[in-house]
C-alpha cells in the first residue's frame, strides 16, 4: 500500500491552507450558536440533554428495588460532554470532548464518578481557555488544522475495559488509556510502536473466546486498519488495507469466520475540503456507489470479497453469524440517506429540533459463494442495537434498542427487545418527558448463550434533570425496571458503553 | 558555512561588488535555534537548514544539519555565517537514535518535530514559505516541539 512519506509529501503545501479558509466561513457563526442555544434552553426543555459538562462529578443515587447480583459491577458509558467553551459552542454533537460515566452497582448502592478525558487536545485547550483546533463538525476562527489523527482527538464515543485499563475509543484517533476506578487519564494506547495515532474505532467485537477485533479508517490515506487483539490485551496483529474511496465506517460485525463490514457510500473529498466549513462537510454522498459489502476472512486477511447492497446510510450494526450454508446474516439500523449526520446532531447544536429521518432495521444474506447480497427493513423505529454478547459471531434472536421516536424533540424514551425473524417487539417506555439512551445486555452467569440476562441503561429526565440507571428483566421489559437508581443531577446524553462484572 | 552563493554573487555581477563596496552589509549571519517543549531528554536532536522551496525537506538537498543530545539544557544550535537569504529550519527529537523521524504506519510522525515559525502543516508539513525567515542580520529563534 502506499504509505504517506511524510517528510516527502510533496502535495503537502497544496493541503495547507485549507483549514484557515475554513475559518473565514466560520468567523460569524460561533458565537451565534451558543445565544441561539442560550434562548432556545429557556424554552425547550429537551435542551437540557446537550448542554455542555465542563466539570468532573460524583455522587451516590437513590435506590429503588435491588440490583440483581448478575449486574452488581462497574458500567462505564461514554459521551461527548464539554460542547461548549467560554464563548465557542460545537457546531456538531459529535464534537464535544468526551466524558466517562462510571457507576459502581452494589447490592444496594449506586455510586457514580464521572471525568472529562484529558486528551492532549482537551487539556492544551483548557489551558488557553479557548478552542484551538478545528474539530469534526466545526471550524472556528484562527483554529489549528490537525497534524495528526491525535491533534483532534476528543475520546468520545465508547469504551472498552480490558485488563487493567479502561480505553476511551473515538473512531479518528488512538483509543485513550485510562484508570479505570480513578478515571485518571494516562494517554494515548499504542498497540504498537508503528500504530500510534493510528484510527482505533469505538465499536470493537469481542468474540466468545475473548479475542478482539477491531478496524480504523484514515480517510485521507484511503486505509482501514485491522486490529486482532488477544483477550489478555496484546496486539496480535495489526495490518492496513487500501479500500478505494474509502467510506466513512463507524461500526462492523464478526462472524465465527469473517470480519463484515458495510460502506454507506458517504465518501471523504479531499478536494471539496477546501470549500467545506468543516471536516464533515467535505464527505460527499455518492449514492451511485451503492452499500458497498466486505467480508474478510478472518484467519487471512488477504482473503477478501466485496459484495454490493442499495445505496444506504448507519452507523450501527447489531450482529452477523453464519448460517449452515455459510450464508452471513447480518443485522444493522438502517436509514435512507446521511441527514441524521448532517442536520439532526447539528441543529440540536443551537437549540434547533430536527428530526430528519427514522431509522428502521436492515435484515442482510450476504451470500459469498454467489456474489449476491440482499436485505430487507423491518418497520421497528430503532437505534442503539444491542445483543447479549455471548452470541457475537453466532445465531442471535434478539437486539435490545431504543425506540420510540417522541414528535417534538429529539431521542428515544424507550427501550425495546426486538425478535428478528418475527419482527415482534416488547418494550418499556420512560414517557416522553425521559430520553432513553442505549441499554445493554448483561448475561445472566451459568445460563446459556441467548437465554437469560438483564437490561442496564441509563434515562435522562428533562423534567426533574436527573439522569437514572434502570435494569430490567431481558424477557420482560414491559414489566418495568426491577431496580432503578437515580442520581442527585442529570449527565449529558451520552452514546455508548460496556458492563464490567465485580 | 559553504563558499558556493559567494562564488555565485562572483559570476553574477562584478559591478554589484564594485559599485558601493563599502556600503553592502555583511554576507555572513548567525543564525541560533532554541528547541523548547521537549517532553523527554531521550536521543538526539536534529535540525536541517534548507534555502529553498525545491529543497525543503529533501535530506540530501539540506543546506546545513546539525545535532545536538537533547539532554543538553537549553536545546540551542547555531548555524554561523550564513549568507543572506531565506531559511527555513526542520527539527525532530530522534528519541531512539535510530537517525530518524519515526513515523505510524499511516506515515504520520511518532517522533516529536517542529519548523522554524512553529509553522505547521494539515495532516503534512507546512510549506517552505510557512516555515521560511529572512536572515540579515544574526538573528535567534524557537522552535517548540510538537
Amino acid at each position: 500500500m502506499q504509505r504517506r512519506n511524510f517528510l516527502k509529501l510533496a502535495g503537502a503545501s497544496a493541503l495547507t491552507p485549507l483549514f484557515s479558509q475554513l475559518a473565514v466561513a466560520a468567523e460569524q457563526a460561533s458565537d451565534a450558536w451558543a445565544a441561539e442555544f442560550a434562548k432556545a434552553e429557556t424554552t425547550a426543555p429537551w435542551t437540557y440533554a446537550y448542554r455542555s459538562a465542563n466539570k468532573d462529578l460524583a455522587g451516590d443515587a437513590e435506590i429503588a428495588g435491588r440490583f440483581p447480583a448478575a449486574v452488581q459491577g462497574l458500567l462505564y458509558r461514554n459521551g461527548p460532554a464539554v460542547h461548549q467553551l467560554g464563548s465557542q459552542r460545537y457546531h456538531h454533537w459529535f464534537d464535544g470532548d468526551g466524558m466517562i460515566q462510571r457507576f459502581a452497582i452494589g447490592d444496594n448502592q449506586v455510586r457514580h464518578l464521572g471525568k472529562i478525558v484529558r486528551t492532549s487536545k482537551y487539556q492544551a485547550e483548557a489551558a488557553a481557555g479557548k478552542r484551538l483546533f478545528t474539530a469534526f463538525g466545526t471550524n472556528f476562527p484562527g483554529a489549528q488544522g490537525p497534524t495528526s489523527p491525535d491533534s483532534l482527538n476528543v475520546a468520545n464515543t465508547s469504551v472498552l475495559a480490558l485488563n487493567g485499563e479502561l480505553l476511551a475509543l473515538w473512531e479518528g484517533g488512538s483509543a485513550y488509556s485510562l484508570d479505570p476506578d480513578s478515571l485518571q487519564t494516562r494517554g494515548p494506547k499504542v498497540w504498537r510502536d508503528d500504530l500510534a495515532a493510528v484510527p482505533f474505532s469505538a465499536h470493537p467485537r469481542v468474540d466468545p473466546d475473548g479475542t478482539i477485533w477491531n478496524f480504523g479508517v484514515s480517510m485521507l490515506d484511503d486505509v482501514m486498519v485491522l486490529y486482532q487483539i488477544a483477550a489478555d490485551g496484546n496486539l496480535r496483529k495489526a495490518e492496513a488495507v487500501k479500500i478505494p474511496q474509502i467510506a466513512m465506517v463507524h461500526d462492523f460485525a464478526v462472524t465465527d469466520k469473517h470480519l463484515v463490514f458495510l460502506l454507506p457510500p458517504l465518501v471523504f473529498d479531499r478536494d471539496n475540503l477546501r470549500h467545506a466549513a468543516s471536516y464533515l462537510d467535505a464527505h460527499v454522498w455518492r449514492p451511485e456507489l451503492g452499500m458497498r459489502v466486505l467480508v474478510v476472512d478472518k484467519s487471512n486477511w488477504s482473503k477478501r470479497q466485496w459484495l454490493e447492497l442499495p445505496a444506504g446510510f448507519l452507523f450501527h450494526v447489531g450482529n452477523a453469524w453464519e448460517d449452515a450454508q455459510g450464508i452471513i446474516r447480518m443485522d444493522y439500523i438502517h436509514t435512507d440517506q446521511p441527514s441524521i449526520l448532517f442536520r439532526d446532531t447539528r441543529d440540536v447544536m443551537r437549540g434547533q429540533f430536527t428530526r430528519t429521518a427514522l431509522h428502521h432495521i436492515a435484515r442482510v444474506s450476504i451470500d459469498t459463494k454467489k456474489g449476491k447480497a440482499v436485505q430487507e427493513l423491518l418497520p421497528v423505529d430503532s437505534e442503539f442495537p444491542r445483543i447479549d454478547p455471548r452470541l457475537t459471531g453466532y445465531r442471535h434472536q434478539h437486539i435490545y434498542h431504543a425506540t420510540e421516536t417522541q414528535p417534538d424533540r429529539p431521542g428515544f424514551s424507550a427501550v425495546a427487545r426486538t425478535h428478528l425473524e418475527s419482527g415482534k417487539t416488547d418494550s418499556y417506555s420512560y414517557g416522553a418527558g425521559c430520553i432513553a439512551e442505549e441499554h445493554i445486555f448483561v448475561p445472566q452467569p451459568g445460563s446459556a448463550a441467548g437465554t437469560a440476562g438483564w437490561i442496564l441503561g441509563t434515562s435522562l429526565d428533562l423534567e426533574k434533570k436527573i439522569t437514572r440507571l434502570s435494569c430490567f428483566a431481558s424477557d420482560r421489559l414491559a414489566d418495568g425496571p426491577v431496580a432503578q437508581a437515580s442520581l442527585p443531577y442529570a449527565l449529558p446524553l451520552g452514546l455508548h458503553g460496556n458492563f464490567v462484572k465485580a | 558555512m559553504k563558499l558556493k552563493p559567494l562564488q555565485k554573487l562572483a559570476v553574477a555581477g562584478a559591478t554589484v561588488l564594485l559599485a558601493g563596496a563599502a556600503a553592502i552589509p555583511s554576507q555572513a549571519a548567525d543564525l541560533t535555534v532554541n528547541v523548547k517543549n521537549l517532553r523527554s531528554q531521550n536521543g538526539m536532536l536534529m535540525l536541517a537548514l534548507f534555502n529553498s522551496a525545491d529543497s525543503f525537506l529533501k535530506p540530501e538537498k539540506q543546506y546545513g544539519a546539525q545535532m545536538i543530545s537533547a539532554s543538553q539544557q537549553p536545546g540551542v544550535m547555531v548555524f554561523k555565517n550564513l549568507p543572506a537569504g531565506r531559511y527555513a529550519v526542520s527539527v525532530f527529537q530522534d528519541e531512539n537514535r535510530n537517525g530518524k523521524m519515526d513515523s505510524n504506519m499511516l506515515g504520520v510522525p511518532t517522533e516529536r518535530y517542529g519548523f522554524s515559525n512553529n509553522a505547521m502543516g494539515t495532516m503534512g508539513p507546512p510549506s517552505f514559505e510557512q516555515a521560511a525567515i529572512s536572515l540579515t542580520d544574526s538573528r535567534e529563534i524557537t522552535i517548540d516541539l510538537r
